[in-house]
């Protein structure tokens, strides 16, 4: 028999459920329709009815059902749109169209730590639109972030495939330590650059500005912190993601230099004006018009692709959501032979395991590859730069000169021979390089550039990996534990393969080996020896950081109190070797040299690096009004000496939403009025790294000791006396970071009901305790000890307006305009800092970027050409100022003494008792050939001493522009969007080394002969033109008219149209029968045009280190880019 | 998790271990680390710059120590310490004030250091104190005989603890921190250095300060201290430790470093480095001394040159009635001068002491085996020099050998010395004789490098201390004492103590000039020729010279020097030994001869000379235009610390 005691409790739920409809019939069917303000339907918003715990989300097409009485109420919700509530007044069904939320006020943004509501932040905290920079197409983060925030200053270094951006949040406050903002990617800080991100896989950016928003970083936290979080799964349907954008590039167009013929004149009136004759036949007149032309641009340019896919998948469920993408890059770069790869993958999950546990995981690895440009080169051998290109010698032709020294073997004298930069048989040409440096010719580091950059082969490879997890727990309500560990590993590797150089000309039909016999005159002996470099590097940073976290609110209050504790550790290694002679070009193992040559090899295990930080934040909001934030942070740090280890670091912030108050109720159209008002400091110890900790100096040290009346002994009775020692260098073991005052004013104002919204920030930024190697009094035995001294102020307005207004149902439009101004000044220096921008060999600019150099200072007078000092900006232009041009003779200042010359021979003069002629005038001491002539630049002699020299060298302007700033332009009908993107800087100034290099003929860092500007060809001074405004034409230069000077210090302004693109997005219906959620497809165009007057002398975008900011040294060409674009999701 | 991960100590979490750089612990864990960190003390005995080990060495101490002497010379912007033209912003004198400094700095970290040290044995931490004092002492020896008063920093005061500072109020208290420092080392060390590493500070070294200290602080104060001096040189001397080196002519040989003549030295010696111009070694200075004292014509640059005036201030006796042929061989062993023609120099006529210069001049050496070689047939046959001044330096390759008139060879270097006037005219007018105790063991002309120029800087030799002692034995009335041990120097300067010991002296020192022939290539200025005799040939017989006190009375009365006959015995003795060493100018200073020495051997307009012009190259004697001011000898403080130590001032003389 069957128990009816065990069938009851089934039998209740059967019935109870056969009642349910029942009950349902007493609903209604409601089915409805969400769409936004252009018709398009918003799959997942949420449709909630009133009082109930029925609601549903929107399907596919904005569709939803839910149960409702006819009298209820539908809240109906989603992310970016303003919520809505709709009465069923007995409908069936219902269309509702949501608003787009334009105040976004009520978005959650991350911060440090934490996340927080943006009507609750009182810092100045930007958010990047990361739709309008992805349609961009920005090949790093970096990239993306220009023009895209306030405050934001971005300057692309260059256009090399793999080129950086400098990111300067308002301004410079530094000059040891890095200027470069914080980077914390999905909560983990890793490091000054996060272009190891694949820009696709960025959900949004934040970019913390103030101290208040920053110190919660502590000593990392100076410069600003970029906030990103990357692109998570979401819970609903799974989505299949797939982005391709393929790029055409080709080259902006050349500068108007000479050409061929006038190049050959202008050689030949220097030389006049010289008082010298030509070097080579090939530049006299009779050759003009047979000369082969070599346009460099052409050779050494193409049009490159640039291809970019991306392919990721998301989705999950209630309780686990996780996304994966794989993306690739490849940008052939412009320059022949140049390359950059980039390899990213990816992948995230969530998962709350129960009520309250929360388990993620997050794994990013990426690896590049480039090679041909970046390679450790300057201008000297570099073969990227624009200028470089423009001012070469625009042939290889020369004429032989008889002369063994200088001549191909077998090729008699005046045989005119025009090599190929390509030769039929596909071998090089060449031309006379390093044997004659004279009137056009070429030196060793250029010759047949085509060639050099075409055998090219060093890679170099970088790896990156981060991996990251955390666990939250929530005991009770309003309490969150968080742990989050995380591990980052960047390794890096290169190699470099070279020798076995073979060129050949071409003449009387016969190919000669110019590399080969006894006047071989390109990489000779052993120069020419295959040689094999290898390098590599890697770091691994280890982090936990831990978090608790307390929320309570009610309607009036809400508080939150954050406490949390972070440990890191830093350690690497890095190994070198090379060697040089092998049998064979293909080898590439050191072992098998041939032993002609030393192997050689470097490595270190560099200092460790390890902090310990303890941090906490209060926020507070009353009534949604009031607010206020305070965060302290303190920090230890391993880099530090042991008197100096801890900072502490407090901010403190407060706004009030005066639109919330009930007086501005009644205000039309006012949605938002906030004003802000924070204080913070922050540190920075960019590159400290052991600085601060004493320690025992071995370089070098040594003596020798003898036995009583020993004989010297060595060389012909070798033997070594010498013991080696140590000694204890001067170091501040008080060191600590420099410390970043900033005070904030904000004002956030919502207009025309959220459809204009304007952010106003002023901001006074103080760095003080600069880290700096300061002179001390010779009489401590050491000239400098590098501690902590000076004051660097940045003051700063920043704005932000955006209008966005949907007009009709087909048209939409918006508009956003950012700016920011910056003053910087030091305030406090001690002796000045002077700066060449060269490397330690004098050429080169030894800071990665490809700049360029600007050259040894005692060849081209531009030794110190930046300088810091009390009351002028950081890195500011420092030369001579020239007031004009010597035109008559009277003009020599009747001041000074100067020493007069034969004017038939050119020799100095003397008087009889040995002593010099001299004549009234101004002394060029450096002038040593004193050839100073009519036609030659007048230096003011500032000091008055006759003398012209370093003491007359002036501050002569600063890199900074007084306003930069972007502007995007947008529009949308019906399905087609178009947005045009630009961005500028007014008031800028750049020391224009290019222009200098432009409009000089002296024999060039390359030993080439400048083809200049045929402006300046056209004015330079002569007999005939006393009024020109360039000097004489001179290739000895003996004045130095191309001294660093105000005469090269050019107007930069410029704005870029850096984007225009048109997009059109499948409607809905198509993309469904193509099993497709949505696709778009857009065409584009990447730096269209740049209207600037410094067009002229090259890109007026100027980036590079501090000291030498808006130094223009000539660059890799920005390329101009045609983009494709395809996105499809299923 | 976290807490337990983090909850660690802190401090010790944050100290990492140090891999690119010592520990400052290490300094003084063991005895060889503590040595060690001495001899970073003593690195700074040899130059050092912003170029590593190499830039511009000696310039500050070859400057200071001389030129304003006259007795050197130089052209270009060098020659502003001949003519007391320097000033605060001059180079060398900020550099060597550096140098002083740095070495300063490390003596007083180091002493810092050991008196706290435990574990060093007793015996060496008593004589690595006694070394790092006499070190510092050095150091500042030089500062206040250069400067005068200075900043005097002890053991603890650096950046930190001062980061200004004023000078010494007064010369007492300097000198009486300098003597402290020389009597505590003299008292710590012993006569043989720790290990019997020559090249340490020993007690002779501090004592051989200490004593020129006494003497300083007399001249400086007007208290008389000579007694004290002379009871410390006497201590030297009674000990036995050191001698007279027999010859002259071998105190700069390479072949013997540390002899039992040298008391306080540096050896320049890059050993199997020589040839390197590489920052981390110290062979590019041998090219730097080289060029300071070579002939500018033969590849050199000019930096150093020594005046007619010395050359010819010592005395040669020619078939004289009662001394016969007997020379001063210190003026051969130590100088050579340029070619001149027989001609030229018969145009100089007397000089005067009323003997004429053609046969003072000559060089009491042949190059016998240099002359019968037929690769250097072509410098000594066939070409007449041209007796203008000849602009062409080159135009000096080739010169005629004049029996006659031999001078202008180098015997140690084995070159023709270029130029063929008294006076070279490029650039700057600047005298063409020059020291061979630094141009001795390299040619110019190998400069670029494969130049190894092993040399001897001496700061204090045994006739360093004989001198010094006789000056105090004058000073305190024991005369008679004094015009021995001046004797004893004149001895061994006319080549008495080579006696007997050519065979010997020979056998050691000409090894090294052997190895020379096989290595120097011509270059044009003569193939240097393997012999087996000593460049300059060793005495065989005793000479009989006159007494220095019968010679110096001569000397005051034919030149007019108003000192008494000893001071002027001892200081021209002085001139004579130690020209183009370190200890000149210092010693004619503090025995307060220098204002005399400058008015009677080089005096204001000399009647018939010439300051400019044609005429000028063509005499011997320099030409003085400025009034000698003895307050200048005081170096002016350089502007570099005056700006960053406002606490310091400035000398009298150049305020």
């Amino acid at each position: 028999m069957w128990n009816f005691k065990s069938l009851q409790k089934p039998l209740m739920a059967l019935f109870l459920l056969c009642l349910f409809p029942l009950g349902a019939m007493a609903q209604s069917i409601v089915k409805g329709t969400v769409n936004d303000e252009a018709g398009e339907p918003i799959i997942g918003a949420t449709v909630k009815v009133d009082g109930t715990k029925v609601g549903a989300i929107t399907d596919f097409n904005g569709n939803f059902t839910v149960d409702a009485s006819s009298t209820s109420t539908l809240t109906i919700s989603y992310v970016g749109y303003e919520t809505q509530k709709v009465k069923v007044n007995g409908r069936s069904a219902i269309t509702i169209v949501l608003k787009e939320d334009a105040t976004t006020l009520n978005d959650v943004v991350v911060i440090g730590y934490g996340t927080m509501k943006k009507s609750d932040i009182s810092g100045s905290v930007a958010s990047v639109n990361t739709e309008q920079m992805m349609k961009r197409v920005p090949t790093n983060i970096a990239q993306g972030l220009q023009g895209a925030a306030p405050g934001v200053m971005v300057q692309m270094q260059d256009g090399a495939p793999d080129a950086n951006a400098q990111v300067r949040i308002r301004g410079v406050a530094t000059i040891n330590g890095s200027p470069d903002p914080l980077y914390v990617v999905d909560g983990v800080q890793v490091g000054t650059n996060a272009n190891f991100l694949n820009p696709s896989d960025v959900e949004s950016i934040e970019i913390l500005k103030d101290a208040s928003a920053t110190a919660i970083y502590g000593a990392a936290g100076a410069n600003g912190v970029v906030m990103i979080t990357t692109k998570h799964g979401q819970k609903g349907k799974t989505n299949l993601n797939i982005t391709a954008n393929i790029g055409l590039q080709t080259a902006p167009g050349n500068l108007d230099v000479v050409s061929i013929d006038e190049y050959a004149k202008t050689i030949r009136t220097a030389r006049k004006n010289d008082g010298t004759a030509i070097w080579n036949e090939v530049w006299s007149e009779k050759y003009d018009g047979k000369r082969k032309y070599i346009d460099w641009l052409d050779e050494m340019t193409r049009t490159s692709l640039k291809q970019d896919y991306n392919l990721s998948a998301s989705g999950g469920n209630d309780k686990t959501q996780y996304n994966a993408s794989v993306g690739f890059l490849r940008n052939d770069g412009l320059v022949v032979n140049t390359q950059y790869q980039r390899l990213n993958a990816r992948a995230n999950v969530k998962t709350q395991i129960n009520d309250f546990i929360e388990f993620g995981a997050d794994v990013v690895f990426t690896h590049t590859d480039s090679h041909g440009s970046n390679n450790s080169v300057g201008n000297f051998g570099n073969l990227s730069s624009y200028r470089d290109y423009a001012f070469a010698c625009p042939t290889m032709d020369f004429v032989s000169r008889g002369d063994a020294t200088y001549d191909l073997d077998g090729v008699p004298a005046g045989t005119y021979v025009s090599p190929n930069v390509v030769n039929p048989d596909g071998t090089y040409g060449e031309v006379l390089a390093g044997k004659d440096t004279n009137d056009g010719m070429w030196g060793t580091t250029l010759g047949n550039m085509y060639a050099k950059q075409m055998e090219k082969n060093g890679r170099s490879r970088s790896n990156r990996a981060l991996a990251s997890a955390y666990l939250a727990i929530t005991p009770i309500k309003g309490l969150t534990w968080k742990t989050l560990v995380s591990y980052d590993y960047t390794g890096a590797s290169g190699n470099d393969f070279s020798g076995g150089i073979e060129r050949w000309n071409i003449v009387d039909g016969k190919y000669i080996n110019v590399t080969k016999g006894t006047n071989a005159y390109v990489n000779p002996g052993d120069n020419n020896a295959y040689s094999l470099s290898i390098w590599n590097n890697d770091g691994q940073t280890l982090d936990i950081q831990n978090t608790l976290t307390y929320n309570w609110s009610n309607d009036i209050h809400n508080l939150t109190v954050m406490l949390g504790n972070e440990v890191s550790r830093w350690y690497g290694q890095n190994a070198s070797a090379g060697a040089k002679g092998f049998q064979s070009k293909d080898i590439r193992s050191i072992a098998l040299n041939t032993g002609e040559y030393p192997v050689s090899a470097g490595g270190s295990l560099p200092l460790e690096s390890r902090g310990i930080s303890y941090f906490g934040r209060l926020a507070y909001s009353l009534m949604n009004r009031y607010n206020l934030t305070a965060t302290i942070r303190r920090d230890g740090s391993s880099n530090f000496g042991e008197g100096n280890r801890w900072g502490t670091f407090p901010s403190a912030a407060a706004s009030w939403r005066i639109s919330e108050e009930p007086f501005m109720k009644d205000i039309k159209g006012l949605t938002n009025l906030k004003l802000r008002v924070g204080w913070g400091q922050t540190g920075n110890a960019g590159g400290i790294a052991g600085k601060g900790v004493a320690g025992l100096l071995m370089t070098n040290v040594k003596y020798s000791y003898y036995a009583l009346g020993q004989g010297m002994g060595s060389p012909y009775t070798p033997g070594s006396y010498w013991v080696p020692g140590f000694y204890a260098g001067l170091v501040d073991t008080n060191l600590k970071w420099e410390t970043n005052e900033q005070i904030n004013f904000g004002l956030d104002l919502g207009l025309l009901n959220g459809d204009l919204n304007v952010t106003l920030d002023y901001f006074i930024r103080t760095s003080k305790d600069l880290l700096l190697d300061r002179q001390v009094r010779p009489s401590t035995g050491f000239s400098s000890v590098y501690t902590n001294y000076g004051e660097i102020e940045n003051k700063g307005f920043e704005f932000s307006v955006a209008y966005n207004k949907q007009l009709t149902q087909d048209w939409g439009i918006n508009v956003q305009l950012t700016g920011s101004t910056l003053k910087n000044k030091v305030k406090k220096m001690g002796e000045p800092v002077y700066y060449t921008n060269s490397d330690s060999s004098g050429q080169g600019t030894g800071d990665g970027s490809n700049t360029g150099a600007v050259g040894a200072a005692s060849g081209y007078y531009w030794g110190n050409h930046s300088i810091t000092k009390e009351g002028e900006a950081v890195g500011s232009f420092y030369g001579y100022r020239c007031i004009g041009i010597y035109t008559s003779e009277s003009q020599f200042s009747e001041e000074h003494d100067v020493y007069v010359y034969d004017e038939k021979t050119g020799e100095q003069m003397f008087n009889q008792d040995g002593t010099p002629v001299t004549k009234k005038g101004l002394r060029y001491p450096d002038d040593t050939a004193g050839k100073t002539q009519l036609g030659d630049y007048i230096f003011e002699d500032v000091n008055n001493d006759g003398i012209l020299d370093e003491k007359d060298m002036v501050v002569l302007g600063n890199g900074f522009p007084d306003l930069n700033f972007g502007i995007t332009l947008g529009a949308t009908y019906k399905n087609w969007d178009a947005s045009l993107y630009m961005y500028g800087e007014l008031g800028k100034q750049i020391f224009s080394y290019s222009a200098m290099r432009l409009s000089n003929m002296f024999a060039s860092d390359d030993g080439t002969t400048p083809r200049i500007l045929q402006e300046v060809a056209n004015n330079a001074w002569s007999t005939d033109n006393p009024n020109a405004e360039y000097s004489r034409l001179s290739i000895q230069d003996q004045h130095h008219n191309m001294r660093a000077s105000d005469k090269w210090v050019k107007n930069g302004d410029f704005l870029r149209i850096a984007n225009l693109q048109i997009g059109y997005t499948l409607p809905r219906a198509i993309a469904q029968r193509l099993y497709l959620q949505s696709a778009r497809i857009s065409l584009s165009v990447a730096n269209l045009a740049t209207i600037s007057g410094y067009n002229k002398y090259g890109d007026p975008e100027t980036g590079g280190k501090i000291l030498v900011t808006g130094l223009d040294t000539g660059r890799y060409p920005m390329p101009r880019t045609y983009t494709l674009g395809v996105n499809v999701t299923f | 998790m976290g807490l337990g991960l983090t909850s660690c100590d802190n401090d010790k979490f944050l100290t990492v271990t140090q891999t690119e750089l010592l520990a400052s612990s290490a300094m003084f864990e063991s005895d060889d680390n503590a040595k060690s960190a001495l001899t970073g003390c003593y690195d700074l005995m040899l130059p050092s710059g912003t170029a590593g080990h190499n830039g511009d060495p000696f310039k500050p101490y070859v400057f200071t120590t001389s030129h304003p002497t006259m007795d050197s010379q130089a052209s270009g912007w060098d020659k502003a310490f001949c003519v007391q033209g320097w000033n605060a912003q001059t180079t060398e004198l900020n550099d060597g004030w550096k140098h002083a400094y740095a070495a300063i700095s490390r003596c007083n970290d180091f002493l810092s250091g050991l008196s706290n040290a435990e574990g060093l044995s007793e015996n060496v931490k008593r004589h690595l104190e006694g070394e790092a004092r006499a070190l510092r002492g050095y150091q500042f020896h030089w500062l206040a005989t250069t400067f005068g008063r200075v900043p005097m920093l002890g053991t603890g005061e650096n950046y930190t603890t001062a980061p200004q500072k004023a000078r010494a109020e007064t010369h007492k208290e300097m000198w009486e921190f300098i003597i402290e420092d020389f009597k505590a080392a003299a008292d710590l060390l012993d006569w043989q250095p720790l290990d019997g590493q020559y090249g340490r500070c020993t007690k002779g070294m501090a004592l051989a300060y200490l004593g020129d200290s006494y003497m300083w602080l007399s001249y400086r104060t007007g208290e008389d201290h000579y007694a004290e001096a002379k009871a410390v040189f006497k201590q030297i001397i009674d000990s036995g430790t050191y001698e007279l080196n027999p010859s002259f002519s071998t105190l700069f040989d390479a072949d013997e470093a540390w002899g039992k003549e040298a008391i306080w030295q540096v050896i320049l010696n890059e050993g199997p480095n020589w040839g390197s111009w590489d920052g981390s070694v110290w062979s590019e200075a041998h090219g730097w001394v080289g060029f300071y004292y070579g002939a500018p014509a033969n590849g050199a640059w000019g930096t150093y040159a020594c005046s007619y005036e010395l050359y010819d201030a010592y005395e040669n006796y020619l078939n004289d009635p009662v001394y016969g042929n007997a020379f001063d061989k210190r003026r051969d062993a130590s100088l050579v001068t340029a070619s001149m023609s027989e001609e030229l120099l018969k145009s100089f006529g007397k000089d005067d002491l009323g003997d004429e210069i053609v046969k003072r001049w000559q060089q009491r050496f042949v190059p016998k085996a240099w002359v019968a070689s037929p690769d250097n047939a072509q410098y000594i046959e066939g070409n007449t020099k041209k007796a203008s001044i000849d602009r062409s330096d080159e135009g000096n390759n080739v010169i005629t050998y004049n029996p006659n008139c031999p001078i202008g060879f180098n015997p140690f270097a084995q070159e023709w010395v270029g130029y063929s006037t008294p006076h070279r005219e490029k650039g700057d007018i600047q005298p063409t004789v020059y020291s061979t105790k630094h141009w001795r063991n390299g040619r110019g002309t190998h400069w670029s490098g494969d130049q190894w120029l092993p040399d001897h800087i001496y700061m204090k030799r045994y006739a360093n201390v004989l001198l010094d002692y006789a000056e105090c034995c004058f000073r305190t009335g024991d005369e008679a004492e004094g015009w021995k041990y001046v004797d004893m120097i004149r001895n061994r300067a006319f080549g008495n103590l080579e006696v007997g010991k050519s065979a010997e002296l020979t056998q050691k020192f000409t090894g090294y000039f052997k190895w020379c022939a096989t290595y120097y290539a011509d270059n044009g200025f003569g193939k240097w020729i393997s012999s087996d005799e000593y460049p300059i040939p060793f005495n065989e017989e005793t000479v009989k010279f006159p007494s220095a006190k019968e010679y110096y009375t001569m000397l005051k009365e034919v030149k007019g020097f108003t000192s008494e006959v000893w001071k002027i015995a001892v200081n021209e003795e002085r001139r004579k030994e130690f020209n183009a060493e370190w200890s000149l100018k210092t010693d004619l200073q503090k025995s307060d001869y220098l204002v005399d020495h400058m008015e009677h051997n080089y005096p204001k307009n000399y009647p018939g000379t010439h300051e400019t012009g044609i005429e000028q190259i063509y005499q011997w004697r320099t030409y003085r235009n400025f009034d000698f001011d003895i307050k200048k000898m005081d170096m002016p403080i350089p502007q570099d610390e005056l700006i960053k130590n406002p606490l310091c001032d400035q000398n009298e003389a150049y305020r």
